[in-house]
């Protein structure tokens, strides 16, 4: 399967399923990749897999495809060290990964019953750009009959937060959108702010769509709780310290990289919350603090 | 029930009573009476079981705080027991002294275990018994009654003994002492589930906790050799400041090897050097200390002999004690250096039987090889590789004091080409930033040099602070230098990363939120400055009022620091505990 049979795959599999989110995607990719492998050793295979990842980061720039590579990556490597013949073995890991796959395919489910419970009724939710796992979230609270409504930013560049309105008028959820720059004047009418993530890091803190960390800074000193829901596959192994920590692969879209030579002229797409500004977090694995990440990470990697 | 049938249990009396009543009354008669006589001797014994059995139990409950009317009603019972003992005494000084003897021969069989083991038997000695009913009275008592009333108690059974003594030959002072101290130290034991031990190092006012510690310097080294050539206690130096009366202050000037004597057959001659590299601030640094502690045993094994009759296992072991107990002495141990000793007891007594000497030797000095290069060597380099990728070019970065890893870091990025300046703060009184200065200097990076209180005038310049650390702690504080929770605080206060490294086999399982409750006091007269001829606080020793501290380190809270690189990776200060707990099922 050589690369542009990857990339096709992958677009395939985002058009077929708007709903799935890209790591996914990307997981589904790189176990037909394995599937379709002749490679006749473990490293050599382990080698391949690393540089479909890289392609279909080349792809989607995402911090969540490349967490979801690594650890189907890992998932795999785990698995390789128990049988002898590659055969045999490569068989295994298929039957693996379509577990892997079917698991995290309930994760946004499981994220949603812990969450939606934190949703009381006649609250003022406000949340940012278009995440799915926040819809999930809170068509699992419109289906327990709780009454609520949603400010949603806009999103400049690419005005995601319409898309996400559009969803929820959808739900029968009443549905505001406001300027990104408007989060400090309506943060004293919410009652709680809730957004997804493309990845989490090592500290605790998310890497999400800019204007996360403005709104993350002003709840802080409102003193309102912000709630990070995210899937367990996003958890990567990043440890930045400040924005400017972040690596450039992740903070521009890949048409970008490719394309621009200076890229302090082009706008970031994402930033990072610092896990002392963040509440909780909801994922499949339960309801986690910031400095509870780091245990769970060290479970799934060490 | 006391006095008079008290008379009646002495065997000569009671045989001349049978003789008695032998010629007058009726065989039956004379059985009834020995019955009756051992039916008393058992009512006598019960009341002195129940009375102690009362006590253990008072003491028990009572062990986790006394009020003071408790303490008083406590003192009072045991002078009231005292006078009822004298009465019995006066009255028939032999007789009691018999009767108290068969009594506690009656009760010695039945006694709780940890008394039995002072009561010799009974056909033995007589003296202990007499002596080890009252001290049974008192001991039972809870221990943390205040020191005064110990003494006069034991001031009281003195004089009783000196009266004892006189009448009566015999070695009654030094068993009847180590009963005493035997009793003593059974109803710790007891009460140990209730009172956590808390360890010496740090309860250095208590005058009974000195006393322990000379005692056990002194069972380490009897061994069969010359009391006069034993390791003295070190004794502390100068007015200690109230708050840190706890902790031993020495001084430098008055290294403990002047006492020993030479050659010294107790203290091997490369541990002596190492005590006093130690004391004298030769060998300082986490790491150094390690490495030269671990190079000093892997000394004292290879000279080691085994004894005829012994388990290197088990005898080895025992020789480190006294070694390990000096080292204390000349200075206090750190926590790298406890865990290595850790591993070093534990390898020695994993040692199988079967093992020849030699090959046990070199088995053990192949594991302290492993053990310096994996967990101090390797664990550098690694820390090292991480760290590069937090150095980027034109970064500036802020280090404390002298540390061999964070040096190490910076020279490992230099070689890799980033470019970025370093600025070394520096403290008195010990001025370790010239080192860590001289070092990066040479190697070509440039650097700036600051006392610590302008950091907060060259922090706006500063992209991230790296410093190193003495200790990670259990609830993710971290233990380094004085000065360097300061930095913390000012860079926390800037918004400036702060970065630890440490590497694992420094996390230490305690927990410690403050700098008073353990920590280390150097010599006080290091804070002396002579400039142009004059000293000044020369005569610092003559005013009462005046006290000097030399703290050596302080703890950080784990919200000021953003990052630890450890071997193992990068993980926030949290995670400590979850490292630990890893490292605990690997082993």
């Amino acid at each position: 399967m050589n690369e542009e049979e990857l990339v096709e795959y992958f677009r395939a599999q985002m058009r077929k399923d708007p709903g799935m989110a890209s790591a996914v995607a990307a997981i589904r990719t790189l176990l037909e990749f394995l599937k379709r492998d002749k490679g006749e050793t473990i490293l050599g295979l382990r080698e391949s897999l690393k540089q479909a990842t890289g392609c279909l980061m080349g792809e989607d720039s995402s911090v969540a495809v490349s967490s979801g590579g690594e650890l189907f990556l890992r998932f795999i490597s785990l698995t390789s060290l128990e049988h002898q013949d590659l055969s045999h073995c490569k068989k295994v890991m298929e039957e693996r990964g379509e577990l892997f796959l079917e698991k995290i395919s309930m994760s946004r489910n499981k994220v949603a019953k812990l969450c939606h419970t934190f949703i009381k009724d006649g609250a003022k939710i406000l949340t940012h750009s278009y995440s799915r796992v926040v819809l999930r979230v809170l068509e699992k609270a419109a289906a327990e009959k709780k009454r609520f409504s949603v400010y949603v930013t806009e999103s400049q560049p690419d005005a995601a937060g319409r898309q996400m309105a559009e969803a929820l008028k959808k739900l029968n959820v009443p549905v505001t959108v406001v300027l990104d720059a408007a989060v400090g004047y309506f943060l004293e009418k919410v009652d709680l702010v809730i957004v997804g993530a493309e990845g989490v890091v090592e500290s605790g803190g998310i890497i999400n769509k800019i204007g996360t960390y403005q709104m993350a800074l002003c709840s802080k000193a409102h003193n309102k709780p912000f709630y990070v829901v995210a899937e367990s596959f996003k958890f990567v192994r990043l440890y930045p310290l400040n924005q400017q920590d972040v690596p450039d692969k992740f903070k521009y879209k890949a048409d970008t990289l490719k394309s621009h030579q200076n890229l302090s002229e082009a706008d970031p797409i994402i930033d990072y919350t610092p896990p002392s500004l963040i509440t909780l977090l909801f994922t499949d694995l339960g309801v986690l603090t910031p400095s509870a990440v780091s245990d769970e990470l060290i479970k799934l990697y060490l | 029930m006391c006095n008079r049938c008290a008379l009646l249990h002495f065997p000569a009396v009671i045989s001349f009573f049978q003789q008695v009543l032998k010629m007058i009354f009726f065989k039956e008669v004379i059985l009834g009476f020995r019955y009756w006589v051992i039916a008393s001797g058992w009512c006598f014994f019960r009341r002195n079981v129940n009375d102690r059995q009362d006590d253990i139990e008072r003491a028990k409950t009572e062990g986790k705080e006394l009020t003071k009317e408790e303490k008083q009603r406590l003192r009072k019972e045991k002078k009231q027991q005292k006078k009822n003992k004298e009465k019995k005494d006066e009255k028939a000084s032999q007789g009691s002294e018999k009767e108290k003897k068969s009594g506690s021969l009656a009760a010695a069989a039945p006694q709780p275990p940890a008394k039995s083991t002072t009561v010799k038997t009974p056909s033995a000695v007589p003296a202990p018994a007499p002596v080890s009913v009252p001290s049974s009275l008192e001991a039972p008592a809870p221990v943390d009654k205040p020191s005064k009333t110990k003494a006069e108690l034991k001031a009281e059974r003195r004089a009783r003994q000196e009266a004892e003594r006189a009448s009566k030959p015999g070695k009654k002072g030094e068993p009847g002492q180590q009963a005493a101290s035997g009793k003593q130290k059974a109803p710790p034991s007891e009460l140990q589930p209730v009172i956590k031990r808390l360890p010496e190092h740090i309860q250095v006012d208590n005058p009974d906790v000195l006393k322990k510690l000379a005692k056990k310097l002194e069972r380490q080294q009897v061994m069969g050799l010359n009391p006069t050539k034993k390791i003295p206690l070190r004794l502390d130096y100068g007015y200690k400041v109230s708050l840190f009366s706890h902790l031993h202050q020495y001084s430098r000037k008055a290294p403990l090897t002047q006492q020993l004597s030479i050659p010294s057959t107790v203290i091997h001659p490369a541990v002596v050097r190492l005590g006093l590299q130690y004391s004298q601030g030769i060998v300082a640094g986490s790491n150094a200390r390690s490495v030269a502690l671990l190079h000093a045993f892997k000394q004292v094994i290879r000279d080691y002999i085994t004894p005829p009759n012994e388990e290197l296992s088990r005898d080895l072991v025992n020789k480190l004690k006294p070694y390990i107990s000096f080292l204390n002495q000349c200075r206090p141990l750190s926590a790298s250096m406890g865990n290595a000793i850790k591993y070093v007891k534990k390898e020695i007594s994993n040692i199988s039987s079967q093992c020849k000497e030699e090959e046990a030797k070199s088995k053990l000095l192949n594991c302290i090889e492993w053990y310096i290069k994996e967990k101090i060597i390797l664990a550098a380099k690694a820390i090292a590789e991480s760290s590069i990728e937090k150095i980027n070019n034109e970064d500036v970065i802020l280090v404390y004091g002298c540390s061999s890893l964070v040096n190490h870091i910076l020279f490992e990025a230099f070689e890799k080409g980033r470019k970025f300046r370093v600025i070394v703060v520096d403290s008195r009184p010990r001025l370790e930033g010239r080192e860590a200065l001289r070092r990066l200097v040479q190697r070509g990076i440039s650097c700036t040099y600051v006392l610590i209180s302008a950091v907060s005038y060259i922090l706006p310049e500063v992209s991230k602070v790296f410093l190193g650390a003495h200790a990670l702690l259990a609830n993710g504080y971290v233990m380094s230098r004085v000065g360097t929770s300061q930095i913390a605080l000012v860079a926390r206060a800037f918004n400036v990363p702060v970065l630890v490294c440490c590497e694992t086999y420094k996390f230490c399982e305690r927990v410690q939120t403050d700098s008073f409750v353990s920590n280390e006091l150097d010599d006080p007269d290091d804070l002396m400055v002579t400039r142009n001829g004059k000293t000044q606080l020369e005569s610092w020793q003559e005013v009462p009022s005046l006290g000097l501290l030399n703290l050596v380190y302080d703890v950080t809270p784990p919200d000021f620091v953003d990052l630890v690189i450890t071997e193992l990776g990068m993980i926030p200060c949290t995670s400590v505990p979850v490292v630990l707990r890893v490292k605990n099922v690997d082993q």
